[in-house]
């Protein structure tokens, strides 16, 4: 008997492929551009951001992020959006937790920034 | 046909010795390079496109994950490329789900809620694709249906079940692109083949 796994995956897998075979024209020369600026890319050391930013900075910038989503909905008439479906806080942590993703949120400062001058113009803290 | 469309980044070829050795080892990382990137360039647009389900955020994320790739990795062996490639798009992928949590719970907070600016994000609005016309009409059910299942499922879940069950991925290069263990690979994508079970049996049919 088919295992019904297999089943799954073997249609999920189909579905995938014939939507690849079907992109559309634009997207395909959309792609084929980001390759070329890719290509160009290769060898050039990229701007890594933790390597100047104060490390406060993206301290503060790790620590607002978690605070984001840890931070119970306690203030009055709001009622803060839940996290996507499925979604625990815990797994949300996790993408804090890799190094790659520091690096990433060193490149998200201003947006943190941001966050943070909303939640203090509220009177959050 | 991907040769033909190097000549502006392949460096030209006129010296000799030592440097003409180099030269011609670049080009031939570049070509190797150029080769690898077309061959996942459309699946990886796809993944990207089914977790943040917009055509031009996806389209940025794989660009970025390909600059990434060639800066940081591009001298290694072809053969390491994969699931760093994967790893760098699942990155890529979370950092952009990151940002639009955080932004949903910043603008639940702002006090004119009845003006949100960012309330354009469209995507997060519409409704499930797998109810979607276009979908339906051009017979993508299965498609809109995993793509549904799929934005539901907590994020490692869904990257187990992409690059195992989608990109055939074992579980030591699903670790790797993951950056975790072998043992939560596994759990994760024996967690998401249950949770698409009920959704894709019923409407992938």
């Amino acid at each position: 008997m088919k295992d019904p796994d297999e089943d799954l995956v073997s249609r999920a897998r189909a579905a995938f492929e014939d939507s690849i075979e079907r992109l559309d024209g634009t997207t395909r020369s959309r792609l084929t551009q980001a390759r070329h600026v890719a290509l160009g890319e290769l060898g050039r050391p990229g701007v890594r951001l933790g390597a100047w930013l104060p490390a406060g900075a993206l301290a503060a910038a790790a620590v607002l992020a978690v605070g984001l989503w840890t931070r119970p909905a306690t203030l009055e008439h709001e009622s803060p959006p839940s996290l996507v479906a499925g979604t625990t806080v815990v797994e949300d942590l996790e993408l804090l937790a890799g190094g790659d993703d520091l690096d990433m949120l060193a490149e998200d400062v201003e947006f943190y920034a941001w966050a943070a001058s909303v939640m203090n113009d509220n009177g959050i803290s | 046909m991907a040769s033909a469309s190097l000549d502006f980044v392949l460096p030209a070829v006129g010296v000799s010795g030592e440097d003409a050795e180099r030269e011609a080892s670049t080009v031939e990382q570049t070509r190797a390079l150029d080769r690898f990137l077309e061959g996942v360039e459309r699946r990886a647009f796809r993944i990207a496109r089914m977790a943040v389900r917009n055509d031009d955020d996806a389209l940025d994320i794989v660009q970025e994950s390909m600059i990434r790739l060639a800066r940081s990795y591009g001298q290694r062996p072809a053969g390491e490329w994969k699931p760093l490639f994967y790893r760098i798009l699942n990155n890529g992928i979370r950092d952009f789900m990151r940002r639009r949590r955080v932004r949903r719970r910043v603008m639940a907070w702002w006090p004119m809620t009845g003006v949100d600016d960012d309330a354009a994000d469209p995507v997060e609005m519409a409704p499930d694709p797998a109810g979607g016309p276009r979908e339906l009409l051009e017979g993508e059910e299965t498609l809109a249906a995993l793509e549904a299942g799929l934005s539901a499922l907590p994020d490692r879940q869904r990257e187990a079940f992409v690059l195992r069950a989608l990109e055939g991925l074992d579980v030591a290069e699903t670790a790797v692109a993951m950056g975790c263990s072998a043992g939560s690979v596994k759990t994760h994508y024996f967690r998401a083949v249950h949770a698409l079970k009920d959704r894709l049996g019923e409407s992938g049919r």
